[in-house]
Formats: C-alpha cells, structure tokens, sequence
C-alpha cells in the first residue's frame, strides 16, 4: 500500500512520524509539502509538492490527512482509503470554523484516529471506527521488524496497524475487533482509576461511558456512583449531563420503558417535553426502534441512532435519519435523504457541500438561498472567505 | 404495582402522602400532628423506632395511617438506616408526592390550603418551606445567631418519580429526611410557614434536652457545642408569631 | 584504595567489558539448549531470531507448537536447516514443555515463552550465578512476567533502545544477582541435572507462572537455590488478546485451588497473593512429575555400595574409590551402607552429595540396604560391592539395558562384558537367587527380599519377587555366580 500525507504544517512540525514508521504494507510513502533530501532519505519519504499531488496514481493509496482544510482536496483526489488524525483546535484557528470542518473531515474518513481521548469518545458517538492514539499501559504489546529495525509497539500501536489493514479487508470477514479491544482498555483503566478514586465522579462517568459503548450493563454501577458523588459534592447541575445518561443505558441494555421514564424526567424545557411524548407514543404504538433510536439520539449517540435508522424504512425513521446525518457531518447522505423525502434541502448544507466540492458559485447561491431575505447570508459568506484563508495558511505551512 | 406510570407528572388528581418517623412521642404533640394531617393528607405512614409507651398503638387509631412499622430495637443511632426505611415503605404505597413530617411539626393554615396546588403542576418536583422553631411555648418563635432555621428553606415535600435513582449520604447522624438527589430537579421555594414545637416546651425539659445532647454527643461531632449550650440560654431572643 | 584491590577492581573492568561485548563464550562446554514455547507466531518469528542472534555461538533452540493451530511450517521456513532449532510440533495428550525437556543434552537449558526478547548479553550473565554458587539452579532475570521483586515492567519503542537498557544495566549491575523464594515467570535458565531431579512442570495446576511457581519450590525441596538477576533484564511483549472478552475465568480458580492444596496453602488469598508456603511445608517431598513419554537421555541412579568382607587395606580402598570416580556414567547418587561392627576405619573416603548410612550389626545393616533405596528417586537402583572391582562402562551399560529393554530387573552375568542385548529369563521360577552385586533395578518396582548367603561371612542374595521380568546381560559362559 503507498501513503499520502497531507499535513497540518511543516515536516519538521509533524507529530505522526513514529506512526509513519509503523505503517503496515509500507511500499511507499509521499509527503505533501516541501521535505529536504536528507529528511527524505533518513525517513525514506518521497516529498511532493501540493500541486503535484494530483499527479499521483490515488487508487493505490491511502491518504493520511491531519488537517480539516485539506478536505476539499481529500475529496477531489478519491484516493483509495482516507484516514483522518483530528487534533483539537490550534490556538491560531478559529475554532468553529476548525471544529466544523473537522467534523466533516471525520465523517468522509474510512479511519478516524485521535490523540485526544475527548475527540476519541465524541468520535465513538458519531461514527464506527474510531482509534485513540493513547493509551495507560506500561509494556509492549507487539514487535515487529521494518526494514531492519526493530519495533517494540504501544497497545495502540498495534491497533493502529490492525485499523489500517482491516480497511483494506472484506469486513463481513473480519469484523474491526479492534475497536472492542481499544474500549475494553479504556475501561478497565478507568475502573481501576475507580478503585484507586473511590470519591472522584469524573473517573466514574468515564468507566461507564466505555462499559456503555460497549454494551455492559455494568455501566449503570459506575453512573450510579458518579451520580451520587456529583449531588454529594453539591454539583447541582448534574441531571442532564449525569442522570439522563441513565436512559441511553437502559436504552441499550435494559428496559425500554423505564429508559423513557428516565428520560422524561429530565424533559422540562417545551421541546424536551415533545420529544418525550413523542417516545411514549411510539411506545405505546409499538416502535421500539424508533424509540430506541430517539433515546440515542437525545443522549448524543447518534452513531447509535444511525445504525438503526438506517435499517428501517419508514418515512418517519428516515426523517430523524436525516436528523442524525446532520448532526453527524454526513450531509452528503442527508442531503439525498432529504431530497427524495422533501423535496427541498437545507441550503447550508447543500452550500458547504458546493464549496468542499470547490462549486463556489453553486455555494454561493444556496447559501443565498438558505439565508433568506434578512441579511443572515453574510455569516455563512463569510464563512467561505474563513475557509479559503484558513486553507492558504496551511498551504503555506506546509511548503514551509 | 406498575412502576411505570404516565404522565410521570400529574397536574391534576395528585394524591399526598405523609411520611413519619416516631419515637415515644405518646403523650407529646403527635395525637395533634396526626388529627391535622388527615385533614389535608391522603394517607399516613409511619415508622416506629422501637417506641416503648403507646406510639404505635395511638397512631394505629388513625384511619389515615395505611401503613406502620415497628422496629424492635431503635435505630436512633444509624439514621441512614432508619431514613431508608421510612422511604423505602412510602415508595411501596406507589405515591405521587410525599410530605416528610416530624411528630412535632405543624402547617400553618395557609400553607394547609395551597398544598394541592403546590403539587397539580407539572414544573418542579419538590418544595421547601419556612421552618420555625417555637421556643418555649406556642407563642414565640427564637431567633439568633445558632437558631435561624427559618432564614432558610427545608424541603419537606416532593414528587415520587419512580424511575429516578434515590440515596442517602451514608452517615449516623444529620441525614436529610429525604433523599439527597432532590437538590438536582427543579423545586419551589415557598413563603408558607411550618411551626416545629419540638423546642415549645418548659425549662425543665429544655435541660432535659441539653444533658440527652451532651450524652450524646460530648465532644461536639454531630453539632455545634456552643448551639447545645445555647439551649440553657436564661433570655433567649424571641419573636412573637403571627398568623 | 589498597594495590590489591585496585587491581581487583581492573580485572574485573576488564573482564566485564570483554562479557559485554561478547567476546567471552559461555561458560558452558556444551553450549546451551533453549525451549522456546510458540503460541504467538507475530512474537515468535521476531524472538527465534533474537535468540540465535544474541545468545552466542553454542546455542540450540527447540521451539514448541503450545497450540494444535500454531502455523509451525511457516515458522519453520524462515530458518534454514543449517541454523539450529529443531520444531516440535503439537502433540494432544502432552504438555510440550514436559516433551522438550526432554530432550536436552545440555548442561544447561533455559524455558521461555515466544514473547520474550531478549538483547546482547542477556544470556551468559545468567548462567554465571550458577557458578558463583553452586547450589543456585535456577535463575531467571528481570521482566513483566515476574511477580514481586522480579517484575519490571517498561515499553522501549525500539530493540535499539532494549539493548541501551540492559548493557547499561549490565555495565551497572553485572555480577549481582539474589536468592528468592519463588520465581514464574516467562524466562528460566536452569540445570539439566534439576529436571532430572525433579522431573517437568505438573499440569493440573493449568496456569503457567503456578505451573513454574510450583517447579520452582520442588527445586527448593532438593536443596536448589532460586536465582533472580539484578542486571539481566528480558522484554515481554503482552498480548492483546484478553480484551477481547473471551476470558476463561474459571480454569484461573480451579489452578489456584490445586495449588493451594498442594502447598497447604490458606485459600481465599487471590492473585497477587503468596505463592510460598512457610519453610516447614517445604520439607514434604512433591512428586517428580515425568518428562514426557521419550525416555531420559540419562535417568538418575542409586548406587547403593556395601562392604561384605572388612574392608581395611588401604590400597583396595583406593583402587575402588578410583574406579568409582572413572565410571564413565555420571549421573548417580551414591549411599554406603556402612557396618562398624565390621569396618571400624575412622574416615570414610566419600564425596559431598555421597550419603553414608552407618549401622552396627547385619540386622540393621540388612535392613538399611533394603530401605536405602527410598532415599531418592530414581529411575534405577543398582547394588555395589567393595569386593569387586566393576568395569569403567559397568553402570553405563545397566543403564542402557534397563531404559532399552522391558526387564524390571537386571543382573549382569560378568562385571566385563561387551556390548550385548539384555536377554530374558523364563519367568516364573519362584527359587531363583541372584548376587546381589551384580543386580539392577527399575525405581518404584520392589525387588525381593534379601539375604545373606553365608553362615560365616557376607555375601548376598536376593531373591526375586516372582511378578517381576527378569533381564540378564553379559554371555552365559562368563557366568560364574549366575543360577540360571
């Protein structure tokens, strides 16, 4: 397999450079941007220059892209495979502008990988295959030679080079275990963090949303502790983030009805009180995936959602499909949804597409569009000015 | 018994459910307490810890009273427990709200009259009122810097929800009467008065009291010592009530 | 700094240096035997070249299939035939390591799991605590898979960095090593002479490290000593594998529990927990647990020696004490079985692991040659007399005639005789008497009875139980004391 490193800045900036070295089937490797010969011969990579990128044959390769503002050409090159390393916002970046385009980043890949263990979990809510680049285990959990070095890996590293192949494998064959392996780490060292901080309730609400990811009924001990500690400690404000996380396992794991329950106890605002009359109707009429799938949804798992949603075939679970393809930055898919059900699109949505497509006028005009008559498209131009400023700095860095 | 109800919050036909623990208080203002209760409430019940005089059978004469338990041995000294039973019965009569009465406490008539429309609502979950503490006699409440309970709220009433997760803070003394996780639903602070007669009574008993407290607790752990020697105080500061 | 110590302290510089750059061989003449266990073929394929690599010139590497699935052909490929490691592949009905262990020739041997890495160095600084003292016969060095004192637990991201660590280590630490109650982990350098004393690992505590752990005290129960090295340390590569949720819980308690039973240890006392019983409850003898269905290479023998006439010239002594020493079979344990009332010599010319039974009178001199042979277990007890002078190969060739043939019990017709097969007696013959000089037998089989042939002096007979196959060597017209 031959890579393509799209970069967030300089080579000498990189941060993935031991990961690179760890890049299974490596045949060969080019780097977006300007590298000397010296570092191209001691890392045995092949520097290209921006523009030349798309003189390469993308078919055989997988991209490595670190930065959101490669997206447009992510998306014109149609390499082979596309695997995103989303960081946290830079403090010379706008963040919303960032987290947008992150967000949409993460969608497009087929492999998203993280550092950060937040992005991790928040990534692990919206879509499959996500990998923390992380990890509290003191040994080595894998050797290997490459060239003639050899390697002693990280858990994660090894699961880094698991993730990369299973893209290429059939995966009715061989199922992205991987990503179970990765959560059970996780939670068992925040189960053991548990022990070690009996009194501590973030340790407990990170144990229990991986033993929730993962499907373990155990979670509700470990949100059950959490909980009590947040009202011991007087963090009144706990019931949204900590009590209506109840529902989402119970949702998973246990009783439909009591997860609504839970849930309609938290509901106080007017549309939190729809919602919940919207799940006990569905309840009542019998449609538990919907209710299953709302459950997720109002509990920000919408990968959840998603992977329900998109069994069914009802208009209605299709609305909310549309819903969580929003939320999820897959606009593309939400966009067709809503084309075949309504009729009519969001025109931001539609614009932001155009624009990562590189479609300005088109952008433009449903941008347009979707602003209406009161002046509101001047964020959302504004936005496309951000986007291209943003895309001329990282170009910049990284011809150094 | 349904755990599961809807809607989860009535705003109409809530029944009112008075919870009790009691202890020896034959004799006291209990006979009072429950003659005024069953006149607002729905339904008593009570926990009798260990009582040696006629609690339990003074309380059984009420028609009100559903339910009554009677502990062997008083659990005066493990108040977690005995908060977890007292609950534990209440939530077993499947209520919609819950008023936590002590043997010595009394709803002004204002307050008698608002209950129902404190609890056919669907907005918050709990209420607290204004507790005060009668020194003395009937007439006069105290007031100063070791008893002001009053310039707070106790919440004393709250909605049974059946699916929420309830506990007490796991210590001997100082408990809350009901469970802790209230403080993070919406509740109701109300100006509507509650008089505590626990303190009403002559200076013999007030001595009394003082030397059970000291017994008790010598060094001061579970309250203040100064506020124990503050009960033999010859003039304390009192307010005269007004209805 | 006094001139001698200053020189002390040169040489052993010096020395240290030329061992860390390899330039020493191993102290061992007959190089060394490696059991590699193979479950893992991603660590496999990288730990056998590690080990040809850094384990110095004489090495000779058995790896073993611990799995039925384990591809072993395509493991087996990367090295050529002229490399020395010979594959065994997996057997169903037998532990593999039992298996390999005995197949060692090697004075010295070393059992470690396919997770291992090891660096330069590593091995020579482990075998030398055996040498600084002798009754150390196990060592292993530091890695994650010791408990207590043993364990170390880090994460190099290349070998590169491996190597940096332990020759630092070595340069730092080379040379000290300290006794310890226990050890189980995946690394183990120990003596072909110990599991020929204690046999291999006992199976039915299932888990591994109780498996070594229980190994290990059996060692302690024969006087070994447990060696961990404070310079040598070995990297373990963990496995991933656990997290996938397909753990067998209940086979870790039932291990726990045997073993606990085993060393009379309180249960309840969970993982972490002791895994030494208190010194008294070392002194019950475990059983040897066999190698495998492959016979020993070389079996341990008793040699049970008896003076039947006064044995007080000088001379004679000396010659026996000479021949003994020239018996090209050496792995034997020697008892004398001592009368006083006949030998009143002060001194009694025997060596260290030697055991002298002293006695007065033949009745209980009689008694103890029946009873010594329970003093060790063996694989064949022999009987010796002072009053004859025995051939250079004798005990070799008893050995071979009992571990090759069917015979319970063997009687060499001459004490010279060349190669030949051990042949039969008709069985059956309730009368039959043999020289009790010239018998071998099978450890754990009962020989008969014996007694002494003359009314005025010793010599003795034995007579054969009659359910036992009786073999003789040697030719027939030799025969001068035989009763066929």
């Amino acid at each position: 397999m031959k890579y393509l490193i799209l970069s967030g800045g300089s080579w000498e900036d990189y941060e993935y450079k031991r990961l690179l070295e760890l890049l299974p089937n490596r045949e060969g490797v080019c780097f977006a941007g300007r590298m000397t010969s010296e570092q191209q011969t001691n890392n045995q990579i092949r520097a290209v220059a921006a523009a030349d990128i798309y003189s390469l044959n993308m078919k055989q390769y997988t991209i490595l892209v670190s930065s959101p503002y490669w997206l447009t050409e992510v998306l014109s090159l149609q390499a082979a495979y596309v695997v995103a390393l989303l960081e946290r916002c830079p403090e010379e970046e706008k963040k919303w502008l960032w987290d947008k385009y992150s967000g949409l980043l993460g969608a497009k890949a087929d492999l998203v990988a993280t550092r950060s263990e937040r992005i991790y979990l928040e990534q692990s809510l919206r879509r499959e295959g996500v990998l923390y680049l992380g990890g509290d285990q003191q040994e080595s959990y894998g050797a290997t030679f490459q060239g003639d070095r050899l390697y002693f890996l990280t858990d994660y590293e090894v699961l880094w080079r698991k993730a990369i192949v299973n893209l290429w494998q059939d995966s009715t064959i061989s199922p992205a275990n991987w990503v179970t392996i990765q959560l059970e780490l996780r939670a068992d060292y925040y189960i053991s963090m548990c022990a070690k901080l009996p009194s501590q309730p973030v340790v407990h609400y990170l144990a229990a949303s991986y033993l929730y990811l993962l499907g373990d009924p155990v979670a509700n001990r470990y949100l059950t502790q959490s909980f009590e500690l947040m009202v011991l400690y007087e963090y009144l404000d706990c019931l949204h983030s900590h009590f209506r996380f109840f529902s989402a396992i119970e949702g998973k794991t246990g009783d439909l009805e009591t997860a609504v329950q839970q849930y309609t106890i938290t509901a106080f605002t007017a549309e939190e009180k729809r919602d919940a009359e919207r799940l006990r109707g569905w309840l009542h009429s019998g449609q538990y995936e919907l209710v299953r799938a709302e459950l997720f949804r109002l509990n920000e798992d919408e990968a959840a959602a998603v992977r329900i949603l998109s069994s069914l075939t009802t208009s209605e679970a299709k609305l909310l499909l549309i819903q969580n393809y929003i939320r999820t930055f897959q606009w593309e898919k939400a966009l067709e949804l809503q084309q075949d059900l309504e009729g009519s699109v969001d025109g931001v949505i539609e614009g932001t597409i155009h624009l990562l497509h590189g479609r300005r006028h088109e952008a433009i005009r449903s941008f347009l569009n979707a602003a209406g008559q009161d002046n509101q498209a001047w964020p959302l131009l504004s936005e496309m000015a951000d986007l291209e400023e943003a895309v001329k700095r990282l170009k910049r860095r990284v011809e150094g | 018994m349904s755990s599961h109800r809807w809607p989860l919050r009535k705003t109409a036909g809530n029944r009112l459910t008075a919870m009790m623990q009691v202890r020896n208080e034959a004799g006291r203002y209990l006979e009072q307490v429950l003659e005024e209760l069953s006149e607002f409430v729905d339904d008593i019940v009570v926990v009798d810890d260990g009582s040696t005089d006629h609690t339990a059978q003074l309380c059984r004469s009420f028609a009100k009273v559903t339910k009554l338990v009677t502990l062997e041995t008083s659990l005066f000294n493990r108040e977690w427990e005995l908060r977890q039973i007292l609950w534990d019965l209440a939530v077993s009569t499947n209520p919609d709200w819950l008023l936590s009465v002590d043997a010595d406490e009394f709803y002004e008539e204002t307050a008698k009259r608002e209950m129902r429309r404190l609890i056919d609502q669907d907005v918050y979950d709990w209420v607290s009122f204004r507790l005060f503490d009668f020194w003395g006699g009937t007439t006069h409440y105290r007031e100063d810097e070791h008893w002001n309970i009053h310039t707070k709220h106790t919440r004393t009433l709250v909605r049974y929800l059946p699916n929420f997760h309830y506990f007490f803070p796991k210590m001997d003394h100082h408990v809350p009467r009901l469970p802790l996780s209230y403080s993070v639903l919406p509740g109701f602070l109300a100006e509507l008065r509650v008089k505590h007669y626990g303190w009403a009574v002559p200076p013999e008993e007030l001595r009394l009291k003082y030397s059970r407290y000291m017994e008790l607790d010598p060094e001061g752990r579970w309250g203040s010592l100064e506020q124990y020697q503050s009960i033999l105080d010859a003039q304390p500061h009192l307010i005269e009530w007004k209805e | 700094m006094s001139h001698e110590s200053l020189n002390m302290e040169r040489l052993a510089g010096r020395y240290g240096f030329l061992e860390r750059v390899g330039l020493l061989p191993l102290p061992s003449e007959d190089g060394i035997s490696i059991v590699v266990e193979l479950s893992r073929m991603e660590c496999a394929r990288v730990c056998l070249p590690l080990l040809l690599r850094h384990s110095g010139v004489a090495v000779r590497i058995i790896a073993v299939s611990m799995t039925p699935d384990f591809p072993m052909e395509v493991l087996a490929r990367q090295f050529s035939p002229e490399e020395p490691v010979l594959f065994l592949p997996y057997e169903k009905e037998e532990y593999m390591p039992n298996l390999a262990l005995a197949h060692i020739e090697t004075t010295f041997a070393v059992l470690l799991e396919d997770s291992i890495m090891v660096s330069p160095g590593w091995l020579s600084e482990l075998m030398w605590a055996s040498f600084d003292d002798a009754s150390v016969r196990v060592i292993a060095p530091r890695s994650s898979t010791e408990r207590g004192e043993g364990k170390k637990r880090l994460h190099f991201g290349t070998h590169h960095e491996l190597a940096e660590h332990v020759s630092y280590s070595l340069g730092r630490y080379q040379g000290e090593w300290r006794e310890v109650e226990v050890l189980t982990g995946s690394c183990l350098l120990f003596t072909k002479e110990l599991i020929q004393r204690i046999g291999g690992f006992d199976t039915s505590l299932q888990a591994r490290h109780l498996m070594i752990a229980d190994w290990c005290l059996r060692a302690r129960q024969i006087g070994a000593k447990l060696a961990l090295s404070e310079a040598v340390y070995v990297h373990a590569i963990q496995s991933l594998d656990r997290y996938l949720r397909t753990k067998d819980e209940s086979k870790q308690t039932n291990g726990w529990q045997t073993y606990y039973k085993k060393w009379a240890l309180e249960s309840g006392i969970e993982n972490e927990g002791l895994l030494v019983p208190p010194t008294e409850f070392l002194k019950f003898p475990q059983p040897v647990i066999p190698l495998g269905r492959i016979p020993l290479a070389s079996p341990l023998v008793t040699a049970i020696v008896y003076c039947d006439e006064a044995w007080d010239c000088d001379e004679l002594k000396e010659q026996w004490i000479a021949a003994r020493e020239q018996q090209s079979y050496k792995y034997i344990r020697w008892i004398w079985i001592r009368d006083t009332l006949l030998d009143a010599a002060p001194e009694f010319p025997v060596s260290e692991h030697d055991v002298v039974i002293t006695v007065h009178g033949e009745d209980g001199w009689l008694r103890a040659l029946k009873n010594a042979s329970a003093l060790y277990e063996s694989d064949i007890i022999l009987y010796l007399s002072t009053s004859i002078q025995y051939e250079k190969h004798y005990i070799e060739r008893v050995v071979k005639a009992i571990t090759q043939g069917s015979a319970d019990l063997i009687v060499s017709l001459s004490t010279e005789m060349e190669e030949a097969g051990v042949h039969l007696l008709a069985g059956g013959d309730s009368a039959l008497t043999l020289p009790l000089e010239r018998i071998a037998y099978k450890g754990g089989i009962v020989p008969g009875m014996i007694s002494n042939r003359k009314l005025t002096s010793r010599q003795l007979l034995l007579h054969p139980n009659a359910s036992l196959v009786i073999g003789y060597i040697g030719d027939l017209s030799d025969s001068k004391e035989a009763h066929p």
